[in-house]
């Protein structure tokens, strides 16, 4: 009650009641630019991609490109989605949490330049098990600049399996 | 108000009309989370291969009954889209899986696409943060 009163000091005649009116034209206005500002500009959940760069079907068999094992960082993502690192310093396999494999991965990059990591999921394991490496590595390499990855997409052939050894 | 109401539904209006709605028919899926995903060109014409929750996969929305399949069909959209006059580079291949399902699968995808010369493709995924 007392908010609707015209403070004595406001008007000659005090005590007298006004009705209050505020004018929202032009906040409904300005809302509404805002409104299409924002409608023109979004974009509504867009999706993104990570791209993949496969070798040559054969190429394989073709040139067979020996690789120090020094220079291999293998990462391994088993049927229930567990990761391990195979490396020179972890030759049977360290299991290791995601948050470790990005850093990791960074790290051995940043040591060696010329490291290639090699993504090898079970083909039992999710689908989103293999995007989480894939992730964890395309974020180390943003910073390291080393694009070197290889996906495994057969089963390894012993011998390729077994890198030239003393490196 | 009923100028208001009535500038909205105009508002409304222009915006069901001009909005460009998904292909209804297309694969739904629940893409992986990445972060480092990269934006997806507008101006290109996408073939692309889906992994839906039950392991199907499809080509352009086309399901894929026999191995093989997919390389001859994805040669097919590709050979289309050059005939439709989209230059070679315009025309990417996307993979759209959804996030539960076998890894065997996309192997076994990604290795039709090798035996189709696509060496190159994205994997479709969600932006992980920053929606705008």
């Amino acid at each position: 009650m007392a908010g609707a009163d015209v403070p004595a000091s406001g008007g000659g005649k005090g005590g007298r009641r006004v009705s209050i009116y505020i004018d929202m034209t032009p906040m409904v206005d300005v809302i509404i630019l805002l409104l299409i500002f924002f409608f023109m500009t979004s974009q509504f959940k867009e999706p993104a991609a990570v791209e993949v760069k496969l070798p040559k079907l054969g190429a394989a068999e073709e040139k067979f490109i020996k690789v120090k094992e020094s220079n291999v960082l293998t990462v391994k993502v088993d049927d229930a989605g567990t990761i391990s690192i195979v490396d020179i310093y972890n030759r049977d396999g360290t299991e290791v949490t995601l948050e470790k494999l990005g850093e990791y991965i960074g790290q051995r990059q940043q040591d060696n330049e010329e490291l290639i990591t090699i993504i090898d999921v079970s083909p039992q394991a999710k689908y989103s098990d293999m995007i989480d490496v894939l992730d964890e590595f395309k974020m180390a390499s943003e910073q390291t600049g080393n694009k070197r990855i290889s996906l495994q997409l057969e089963e390894v052939p012993e011998t390729a399996a077994t890198a030239e050894a003393g490196g | 108000m009923t100028t208001m109401v009535d500038v909205i539904i105009l508002l409304l209006i222009f915006f069901f009309m001009t909005a460009t709605f998904k292909q209804p028919d297309e694969i739904e899926v629940t893409l992986p989370h990445a972060a480092a995903g990269v934006k997806i060109p507008k101006d290109v014409d996408i073939v692309s291969v889906s992994v839906d929750a039950e392991g199907v996969v499809y080509v352009n929305n086309a399901p894929i009954e026999r191995q093989g399949e997919v390389t001859e069909r994805v040669k097919e959209a590709r050979i289309e889209a050059l005939n439709n006059g989209v230059p070679l580079d315009k025309i990417i291949t996307n993979v759209r899986a959804e996030e539960d399902v076998e890894y065997g699968i996309l192997l076994s995808v990604m290795k039709e696409l090798q035996a189709a010369n696509i060496l190159v493709f994205n994997l479709e995924v969600q932006k992980e943060e920053g929606a705008w």
